[in-house]
């Protein structure tokens, strides 16, 4: 079928996607999913996901639980949150970041090639033209999360590496 | 600062607005569309399970990857799935769903293509990649697309971008470009075989296979011939059939994913039937030959991505390309090489990328009495530098993109080919952009160095000599354009654009004053031409796609081009024929509809109706034809398919130059068998 472009959706919109079902298909602690608090996704810095994370994910409910897209741009901000995502231009700030949620339930989703590597539980990679992840099951055990059976099938699992 | 938001609390418009703004903007109010911009309903891709998120394409446009929706230029993809369903032989045909680009046959084995206007059976002023090599020769700065082929099967994509790419692609992407993109090699594991034959396709063969050598290297091999019958012919024989054999290679190594090298090539020969005029300056002066072309060819080509520690992306590209032809009037051969190196990083909003490229094309023409090339050697060097910078604002909603192309070649000196867009995506159904780009057709060895003379009257006899000159500068254009797309609903897509090119020093041939020659004997009377740039003037138009999913197992797919060409010749040009032949020869109005359907489990069914404009200058009526292509998978590792090509009528004519007479394309019929076990 030959296509106009608008009806191929766009990398990050399936990635967006893909953060929905990350907080669909993965298990937080109690501590780390208080009640009547909102279930909240965090983006560090540039947001490369255009206008598809707040149209797709708008008015979801997840976990039982109203779902708030907030961004920021300093490790400081990074407050309460569920998801932190930390795009690939803030690789220089990744491992400030991530010393700053050590052990905390947060699932860190990423991009760029030392995510995992330095810490970072999934990470978001495009092979042929496909989106796909890795995840780093370690770290987010360590951060007390256990993901679903959903997710760990369609990831390529990276062994464990010392998050400090 | 710290910019927060929610989700929550943005204001929902209604998708009626939506629509009434897609075809506002159709209807040229183009002031009111951003107006109308609502968060109108996005696919919502989390309805799709994590399984199916995970198997959808992203491929991406342009020598940076790019996210689709969001390329701020006049682009549209052909895809694998409709190439197959089509049922097309060709590349070149399977060009002729995009809108606005005119692929008319001259006869069986040529073609005129021109986009936005501007089409001739050399092709000029657009460039056409397969694969990141460049198929546009410097010879004539067209495309020979009887010899530009692969195992249909394997083309992943043809991106069709209407307009000056010039910043990223290249001098010559004037009126546009053709990029060409296979199939990874680990995307066609495995043996694949079809063959299959009919009223115009006497015979084709194509076989591949696809294997992997474990540590991330996968390769794949074919092999194609075919053998394509005459077109129809009023009063001359049937001298256009055609004959080709290619054969080629492709390996991927992915290293890790941020470090892949690919290396492929391909050679080919093959016989093309022509009718040509051989003049002399001795009586009878002329005479006219049927015989074949000779063709052949090969290509080499390397590229290697690395992803730096830093984010960076290092792309380094580089080729080499041999291509022979042997007419009776000439023949040429040309050995290519290139060297393209090209970084991409993002620094906080910016995202920039940095090219350079060197390339050597060396050419040896054989030349007939009529036809002169002097030099008959010549090496050209192009060097070519380029930027693009792209600043995102307000979380990537507002994007403006600001590049230019600097390059040095052996024929006009420094270009510089700048351009500046704009895209803002107002909700994430729906996007508007805007460019403004200036572009230039680099002079190409026939301008300058080739003479051309042939008899008008062999009585006289009086001769008219075409010569090349090196006073000839480049053709010039600039492009301004805006265009929209929206997702209207969850089923439909609307792709629009309106363009206005201004052009420049376009060519033009300035007769001179008669003048008497006696050496060689006999004496006769030649009338001078030489090259100028003595056309100018502007055009315009609209180009409308869509797509349409009425029902899961139907597709609808259609697009409508409006174009219209107003050049004239300057005040000081002798030229009296180029403006009003080039305006004549572009189809004011093309239309396609495709329509795909899905026949139970292991069927399909596909159309696709074609309308394309009258030529008047060239003396083409209008013509409105269909192809339809029958699919039928018994068991999953067999296909048999009926194709039909032009089935409205016996014969019809698209473009002259056929040998002296209009040779006119056949209702044909095919059937295939393809084995994939």
């Amino acid at each position: 079928m030959a296509r106009a472009q608008p009806l191929a959706p766009t990398e990050y919109e399936v990635k967006a996607a893909f953060l929905y079902h990350f907080a669909r298909y993965v298990e937080w602690p109690a501590d780390g999913l208080p009640a009547d608090e909102a279930f909240v996704i965090t983006v560090f810095g540039d947001d490369p996901f255009g206008p598809a994370l707040d149209a797709m994910l708008q008015g979801k409910r997840i976990h039982d639980r109203r779902l708030v897209v907030r961004r920021v741009t300093q490790p400081e901000q990074v407050g309460r949150t569920q998801i932190l995502f930390v795009g690939e231009s803030q690789s220089e700030d990744l491992p400030r970041i991530l010393r700053r949620l050590e052990s905390t339930p947060v699932l860190t989703v990423g991009e760029g090639p030392l995510f995992t590597k330095a810490g970072g539980m999934i990470r978001f990679n495009k092979e042929r033209d496909r989106v796909g992840f890795e995840i780093n099951l370690a770290s987010a055990e360590r951060a007390r999360l256990r993901i679903s059976s959903q997710l760990l099938k369609l990831a390529r699992i990276v062994g464990p590496t010392s998050s400090a | 600062m710290p910019h927060e938001g929610t989700a929550e609390g943005r204001p929902r418009r209604r998708t009626a607005a939506t629509r009434v703004a897609a075809l506002a903007c159709v209807g040229l109010a183009w002031g009111q569309a951003g107006a109308f911009a609502a968060d109108q309903k996005l696919r919502d891709l989390t309805e799709l399970t994590p399984e199916q998120l995970a198997n959808i394409e992203v491929t991406s446009v342009a020598k940076k990857p790019e996210r689709r929706s969001r390329t701020p230029a006049a682009v549209y993809v052909v895809t694998r799935d409709h190439i197959r369903r089509s049922g097309v032989t060709t590349l070149v045909d399977a060009l002729r769903l995009a809108p606005g680009i005119h692929v008319a046959r001259i006869d069986s084995n040529k073609w005129a293509v021109g986009i936005r206007g501007f089409a001739s059976s050399l092709t000029r002023s657009v460039l056409v990649m397969i694969d990141g090599r460049t198929v546009y020769t410097p010879l004539f700065a067209g495309t020979y697309w009887e010899v530009q082929d692969t195992l249909l099967e394997d083309v992943e994509r043809i991106e069709v971008i209407r307009g000056p790419g010039g910043s990223l692609w290249g001098a010559n992407a004037v009126n546009g470009v053709i990029n060409i993109i296979t199939r990874g090699s680990r995307d066609t594991q495995g043996a694949f075989v079809k063959a299959g034959g009919g009223t115009m396709e006497h015979g084709m063969a194509g076989i591949r296979y696809g294997g992997a050598a474990g540590q991330g290297v996968t390769y794949r091999a074919y092999a194609k011939g075919f053998e394509r019958g005459a077109g129809f012919h009023a009063t001359t024989s049937d001298f256009d059939d055609w004959r080709m054999a290619r054969a080629g290679f492709r390996t991927d190594w992915e290293r890790t994913s941020g470090d892949t090298v690919r290396v492929q090539g391909d050679i080919y020969r093959g016989d093309a039937g022509l009718r040509t005029t051989i003049n002399r300056l001795s009586p009878p002066f002329q005479e006219t030959v049927e015989t074949d072309t000779r063709l052949s060819g090969g290509n080499l080509l390397a590229h290697w991505q690395h992803r730096s520690s830093s984010g960076a992306e290092w792309s380094l590209l580089t080729y080499y390309d041999r291509t022979y032809r042997d007419e009776p009037t000439f023949s040429e051969a040309r050995n290519t090489g290139d060297l393209d190196l090209q970084r991409q990083a993002v620094y906080g909003r910016h995202d920039l990328v940095l090219g350079l490229g060197y390339r050597v094309s060396s050419g040896t023409a054989r030349s007939a009495s009529s036809i002169v090339f002097a030099p008959p050697h010549r090496t050209d060097h192009l060097w070519t530098a380029f930027f693009r910078d792209e600043l995102s604002f307000a979380a990537g909603r507002f994007v403006v993109a600001l590049g230019s192309k600097l390059e040095h070649n052996g024929y006009s000196g420094f270009e510089v080919q700048p351009n500046l867009q704009a895209l803002w995506t107002p909700g994430a159904g729906q996007s508007l952009w805007a460019a403004v780009s200036r572009a230039v057709r680099t002079p190409s060895r026939v301008e300058h160095d080739l003479t051309i003379t042939s008899v008008i009257d062999p009585r006289t006899p009086t001769f008219i000599q075409l010569t090349g000159s090196r006073q000839f500068r480049p053709e010039k254009i600039i492009t301004v354009q805006v265009g929209h797309r929206a997702q209207v609903g969850p089923r439909v897509s609307l792709d629009t654009v309106v363009f206005h090119n201004t052009h420049r020093d376009l060519l033009s041939l300035e007769a001179g004053s008669p003048v008497r020659e006696s050496s060689p004997p006999p004496a006769r009377l030649v009338i001078p031409y030489r090259l100028g740039n003595g056309v100018q003037g502007s055009s315009y138009g609209v180009e409308v796609s869509s797509d349409w999913n009425p029902l899961a197992w139907w597709q609808i797919g259609g697009s409508y081009s409006f174009l219209r060409m107003e050049l004239e010749n300057r005040s000081d040009s002798l030229d009296t024929s180029t403006a009003a032949s080039t305006n004549g020869s572009a189809p004011r109005h093309m239309a396609s509809i495709l329509s795909q359907v899905k026949l139970g489990s292991s069927a399909v069914f596909d159309v696709v109706g074609r309308h394309v404009g009258a030529l008047p200058a060239r003396r083409i009526p209008a013509y409105t034809t269909v192809d339809a292509r029958l699919g039928w998978r018994p068991v999953p590792a067999f296909e048999l398919a009926l194709v039909g090509q032009n089935l409205l009528d016996r014969h019809h004519p698209e473009f002259p130059g056929g040998g002296g007479e209009t040779v006119e394309v056949r209702r044909g019929v095919y059937g295939t068998v393809t084995w994939t076990p």
